[in-house]
């Protein structure tokens, strides 16, 4: 063979090769669109795919390990991701049909982008579990898991809420602080007598760079100042130069020019920054967080390994700043659908039916990632716990989420957005007018039908 | 015979570029003409259904606060660092070109951050860089320069120039290699000459190596605008775009809008403004450097 054909006939075939490649994506995804498996055949194991934030991999391996367990023919397939990577992921995937076939959901602004997506779930509940089956999950709950159209797509796995402060109490103690601060005047005691006998302590670290932890600090201030309220702007009810808000930015303004949040707050993030480079470290006595942080001073939990590790912790309801009393604001923290167009919907189910009233909820309940979304489900790993601080704040947390004033997250991601933004503005020296017009211009253009 | 021959050569010719075709086609051109669909669409990135609005996605976005935020921070951000980067890479790489002890070494640890993953970078910045604890900060204190301890990040007024630091610390290493590999591309008679005639160090900097290597600054300013265009990795992970929308940059926005806001249509839009600016300010690079080039 000439060399000028043998290079032509390998230009040939590796075009050809191309074009073949190009041709087998196109027919993945066809498959995967039209595909007509409605699952396995008798005997042989089905798998199911499954991604989501929560559970963590400690906890997956043992949940998934008894599902399994139960349902030999059954395998599942678990990703999970970082709840920002679980986001990109799953947008991706589920625009090219090649979603999971359970997934986990966020309440509000993400359930609703992807309500067309997901299977509906009420009429496979009913036909699995019978009528009345809705009062097997926490009343809240189950309110948070339908689209804006009312069709439920997902069941919550567990709850969660905010604003809580996680502390050390072995630094309270060493520095004379018996009582946790319940309002704003003892919070600015507690925080002087640390900055005065702490050794350079840092009395409280807050991740303000996080937009998502900012509006929740907005929607539990503005909770204390004019309750619900910010529940109607966000349905564009009321404007967002309301007083409700004035008073609620003023007060977030203050925590910065008081210093109850630490120097540079804006500029940390509260995972991994402030949580471990500063609580976990035992550079700081307090660290705002959510409830789901309650659980962590479980043996084999985030405490392990950390300078504090040995050091007793609790957990405190945000003092009260306005002048209403601090309530929690809760909501639905992980919950699960099914993928509409998933091959596997039977074994989906299954697998959902167990997270969310199996095995699987008393097996979330014991990690205490979040407060149980089944009635009735008690918490049986409370006797793990080295310190009775730390018993203590199951209790605190569990009975604020039980007694939420209202939901915590919103509906709308740009609102949430320009809340956030706003509040890192305002906090930065921006005048607060300014701010709250920016978060109403937003608000306008917001289509809310 | 000629004739038929000719034909051939000249289809043959269209077959040896197929497979790059193919290739950028799939994975280049689709994207690019999607993208620009896209932008003339309401599409929240997930269903199926997109709905033509015509141009309401650039009037928006045209009207938005943050994406001239975004613009202004790129421009400075390219400013910034292209000419920073170019200037320290140049002194580096002539110095090492001197051959001084130890420039093997150097030249390695120069280099090392260009090739460390963004988030290692950032993940150790973040820690340098923090108000209370980090190392940049107590350092200062030590020296009793107190005042100058400032949020590197958390403050609007300093974090674009902390983004900006960290950048030039990351790429510093590569405007100097391209600069060392043309610098051993000038002749050692040329210098030996200068030298000759009495030509000072600065002046020989500017007179003869400046002018020599202006080929590899032109390589680096377009890469430049190509890399502040497509900066993302390094701000995401610093500063996330904030506090407020202070060091949003144009990449930062579009995965906002897309990622976090469900917006397809006007993620893309921006997407598409990104790709007209690229195209604009590398035209303009190519004419301006093509026009040096003659006057030569």
């Amino acid at each position: 063979m000439k060399k000028g054909s043998f290079k032509f006939a390998l230009v040939l075939a590796l075009s050809v090769c191309l074009l073949l490649t190009a041709a087998a994506c196109g027919n993945k995804n066809a498959e995967s669109n039209t595909g007509n498996n409605g699952g396995a055949a008798s005997g042989e194991q089905e798998t199911v795919t499954f991604w989501s934030w929560v559970p963590t991999d400690v906890q997956a391996e043992k949940a998934i390990a008894a599902f399994e367990a139960a349902n030999p023919n059954i395998k599942v397939d678990y990703w999970r991701g970082e709840q920002t990577d679980f986001q990109k992921k799953l947008q991706v995937a589920m625009a090219a049909n090649e979603g999971p076939d359970l997934l986990g959901m966020q309440v509000g602004g993400m359930l609703n982008q992807y309500a067309n997506t997901l299977e509906p779930i009420e009429a496979l509940a009913d036909k699995n579990w019978g009528a009345g089956w809705q009062d097997n999950f926490v009343k809240a709950s189950i309110d948070q898991v339908k689209a804006t159209d009312g069709t439920m797509v997902a069941l919550p796995l567990n709850l969660t809420g905010q604003e809580f402060v996680l502390y050390n109490k072995t630094i309270f103690d060493k520095l004379g602080i018996t009582k946790v601060p319940a309002t704003y005047e003892e919070w600015l005691s507690v925080n002087a007598t640390i900055r005065e006998k702490g050794d350079g302590i840092v009395p409280v670290a807050f991740g303000a760079k996080d937009i998502w932890h900012d509006v929740d600090m907005f929607v539990s201030l503005s909770n204390q100042f004019a309750p619900g309220k910010i529940y109607e702007a966000e349905q564009g009810k009321l404007a967002w130069t309301d007083q409700a808000f004035v008073d609620t930015m003023t007060a977030w303004s203050k925590l910065f020019t008081d210093k109850v949040m630490q120097d540079g707050a804006l500029g940390l993030s509260t995972y991994p920054d402030a949580r471990d480079q500063y609580f976990y470290s035992g550079k700081a006595a307090m660290f705002l967080t959510g409830s789901w942080h309650a659980g962590f001073s479980l043996p084999g939990g985030e405490k392990d390994g950390t300078a504090i590790e040995n050091d007793e912790t609790g957990i405190f309801l945000l003092p009260q700043i306005g002048p209403n009393e601090a309530r929690a604001v809760a909501s639905v923290d992980t919950a699960l659908s099914i993928n509409k167009s998933s091959k596997h919907k039977e074994a989906a189910w299954k697998l959902l039916e167990f997270m969310t009233q199996g095995e699987g909820q008393q097996i979330m309940a014991d990690f205490i990632q979040g407060s149980p979304a089944k009635v009735g489900v008690q918490i049986q790993s409370l006797d793990q716990f080295k310190f009775e601080a730390e018993r203590e704040g199951i209790k605190t947390v569990n009975d604020a989420i039980a007694n939420a004033i209202g939901k915590r997250l919103l509906d709308y991601p740009e609102l949430t957005n320009a809340i956030g933004v706003a509040m890192q503005d305002v906090a930065a020296g921006k005048s607060i007018e300014t701010a709250l017009k920016d978060i109403q211009k937003v608000s306008d253009g917001i289509d809310r039908n | 015979m000629t004739g038929n021959r000719s034909v051939l050569s000249g289809w043959r010719a269209y077959l040896y570029v197929l497979p790059i075709l193919v290739l950028s086609g799939l994975f280049l051109y689709y994207c690019i003409g999607f993208t620009v669909y896209t932008s003339f669409h309401s599409w929240n990135g997930i269903d199926t259904d997109m709905k033509y609005i015509g141009f309401d996605n650039y009037i928006k976005l045209f009207d938005d606060k943050s994406y001239h935020i975004a613009l202004r921070n790129n421009l400075i951000f390219f400013v910034c660092t292209v000419g920073v980067q170019a200037a320290l890479g140049l002194m580096l790489a002539v110095l090492l070109r001197a051959k001084l002890k130890g420039h093997a070494i150097f030249r390695s640890v120069y280099f090392i951050p260009t090739i460390m993953a963004p988030i290692i970078i950032a993940a150790i910045f973040r820690i340098i860089m923090d108000t209370n604890f980090g190392s940049l900060n107590e350092g200062l204190r030590a020296m009793g320069l107190d005042f100058l301890a400032v949020s590197w990040l958390g403050d609007p007024k300093y974090a674009l120039m902390s983004i900006i630091i960290v950048n030039i610390f990351e790429w510093m290493g590569f405007s100097m290699t391209l600069y060392y590999s043309a610098l051993l591309a000038i002749p050692d008679e040329i210098y030996e000459s200068a030298k000759i005639d009495g030509s000072g160090f600065w002046r020989t900097l500017f007179k003869i190596t400046v002018p020599l290597v202006g080929g590899t600054t032109s390589t680096l300013v377009i890469l430049g605008i190509v890399g502040s265009l497509k900066t993302f990795d390094i701000v995401s992970l610093l500063t996330g775009g904030g506090p407020g929308r202070s060091t949003e940059f144009l990449t930062t926005y579009v995965y906002k809008k897309a990622i976090e806001e469900f917006n397809g249509g006007m993620s893309a839009a921006a997407g598409v403004t990104i790709l007209i600016i690229a195209l604009v300010l590398a035209v303009l690079q190519i004419q301006y450097t093509n026009r040096q080039q003659r006057d030569l």
